[in-house]
């Protein structure tokens, strides 16, 4: 319980720093700015047919793409790049609060600025869609419209008849705010656990390459790389979607219940489980870390 | 309950390497409870890196420290019931001495602003000071990173270099509260490159030299 509010006082010791810390300030605009650059293509086609949206709508058809989770996550990993704190500051704290309670604080610390940094994301779309929504657990006429228009749209749009045939709005908002949380966490825990067992340069290095899966694992590659004709597409997918962590936080990259790609549960139980052993490793790492800091003013 | 004819502080075979670099090489030695213990030495010879693993932030490659008869990295984490200043802590460059104390305060489970105040009047700053740690002299920074290690009311202090920074009225400031302390009764292990602090201050002095220790008085 001592241990817990220990936790819970250095977690509140981090976010304190963070006042003062610009790089926080520029990954809110840039967080802010990339959800406005993301959503509104969605934003436009409802703006230029005169048709309403779903008050979560801009945030699922954009998160369920794989490339704009990327871009999200780059923004966040600004901020968490200066965590765990392992300065004369972060120890002189780690020495009061003691080992455990320090690393269960910058766990606290990751979870709740991630989880911030989702709800900031899921709250900049809602507002930018503003004036043309409704809050009913229905798709609206924009969805419609993207999903089973002859015509067609960008196939970029994230938005497809499976989606819309398949599931409604809050379940899948729901399922696509968890993966993306996830995805978020564990690029942070690969940081925290790599800044631990190593370096910190280590700790973000590695977290960016996971970032840089996200580019190179994808289906397109695979086809290229493999020399499969277009008939095989169904193959890369699958070889993407269960080895790329970016395809796993991808929503329309999971199995709905005909063919073989990861289930959404699975991927969530992969990516938790992951974020869960790497955070078990740091605990036990820390045990033995050695600090190795200097003196001076800390840099906030 | 902690044994009170024990030593305070208990180095047992302590070695340190890093990489290939052994630092401390092997250091038995025990420090009694009640005194001032000094430890002179050259820059580099491993005064900084034992006293780093008595307070519990090295773990040593080899041997072990135990304070007040617990073993560190063992049976605590850190040395218990311990105050120390190495280094120099890294204060939060934006907020007021009183707000860094305060964190800390939060950190060691006291209450209130009272006992922050108390120790930052007994260092001799203002504790209503509005400028950021940052805009504070050298010697304020040090006088400050005094006011911390005594924030709990510690039994043990260790300290590297207290005066380093320290003008003469501050020098004279410290080794008052040091010769305070020691009259409570309290611990003090105390490194320093000045021969005043030692010849003032220490009942007892050792020398490190590469890693070594050797008693001196």
């Amino acid at each position: 319980m001592c241990d817990l509010r220990k936790a819970w006082l250095c977690a509140g010791w981090n976010l304190y720093t963070l006042r003062k810390n610009p790089r926080f300030y520029l990954a809110l605009v840039m967080g802010c700015l990339l959800c406005w650059m993301l959503t509104d293509r969605t934003l436009a086609i409802s703006r230029d047919f005169h048709t309403n949206l779903q008050v979560f709508e801009a945030f699922i058809w954009c998160f369920a793409d794989g490339d704009s989770i990327l871009y999200a996550s780059l923004v966040l990993m600004l901020v968490l790049s200066a965590f765990p704190r392992l300065d004369a500051a972060g120890s002189y704290i780690s020495f009061r609060a003691g080992r455990r309670a320090w690393l269960l604080g910058q766990v606290l610390t990751v979870l709740v600025i991630t989880l911030g940094y989702c709800l900031l994301l899921l709250v900049c779309s809602m507002l930018l869609g503003a004036g043309r929504v409704h809050v009913h657990n229905a798709w609206s006429d924009t969805a419609t419209l993207l999903s089973f228009s002859p015509g067609g749209f960008d196939p970029a749009f994230a938005v497809t008849r499976k989606m819309v045939k398949l599931t409604l709005p809050y379940p899948a908002l729901i399922q696509i705010f968890v993966l993306l949380f996830l995805f978020m966490l564990l690029l942070s825990s690969v940081q925290l656990a790599f800044t631990v067992l190593k370096s910190r340069q280590t700790g973000t290095a590695l977290a960016l390459l996971i970032c840089l899966t996200g580019f190179i694992l994808t289906p397109e590659r695979f086809m290229q790389w493999l020399n499969l004709p277009l008939e095989f597409t169904f193959y890369a997918n699958l070889l993407s979607a269960w080895l790329s962590p970016l395809q796993h936080a991808t929503y329309m990259m999971h199995n709905f219940g005909y063919d073989l790609l990861p289930r959404l549960s699975t991927s969530m139980l992969l990516l938790g489980g992951v974020s869960a052993a790497l955070l078990a490793l740091s605990a036990l790492r820390m045990r033995h870390y050695n600090y190795v800091f200097s003196g001076g003013i800390a840099h906030d | 309950m902690t044994d009170t004819t024990a030593p305070a502080i208990q180095a047992e075979g302590i070695r340190m390497r890093f990489g290939a670099d052994t630092v401390v090489k092997g250091i038995t030695c025990a420090w009694e409870a009640g005194k001032i213990h000094g430890i002179v030495g050259r820059n580099g010879s491993g005064k900084t890196v034992l006293m780093k693993c008595i307070c519990g932030f090295l773990r040593p490659t080899r041997g072990q420290a135990r304070v007040f008869g617990r073993v560190i990295g063992k049976d605590v984490d850190f040395a218990p019931d311990t105050g120390m200043l190495i280094e120099a802590p890294g204060f939060l460059p934006h907020e007021t001495g009183m707000n860094n104390l305060l964190w800390l305060a939060r950190l060691s489970g006291l209450k209130g602003r009272e006992r922050v105040r108390a120790c930052i009047h007994l260092v001799g700053l203002d504790p209503d000071l509005k400028k950021g740690v940052g805009k504070y002299s050298m010697g304020m920074r040090q006088r400050l990173g005094i006011a911390q290690a005594l924030l709990n009311d510690p039994r043990l202090l260790i300290l590297d270099e207290p005066t380093n920074v320290l003008d003469k009225q501050g020098v004279r400031d410290v080794h008052a509260l040091l010769m305070g302390l020691k009259a409570q009764g309290k611990t003090i292990l105390l490194a320093s490159h000045n021969p005043l602090d030692i010849t003032t201050l220490c009942d007892t002095v050792r020398e490190m030299d590469g890693g070594v220790m050797t008693r001196l008085s």
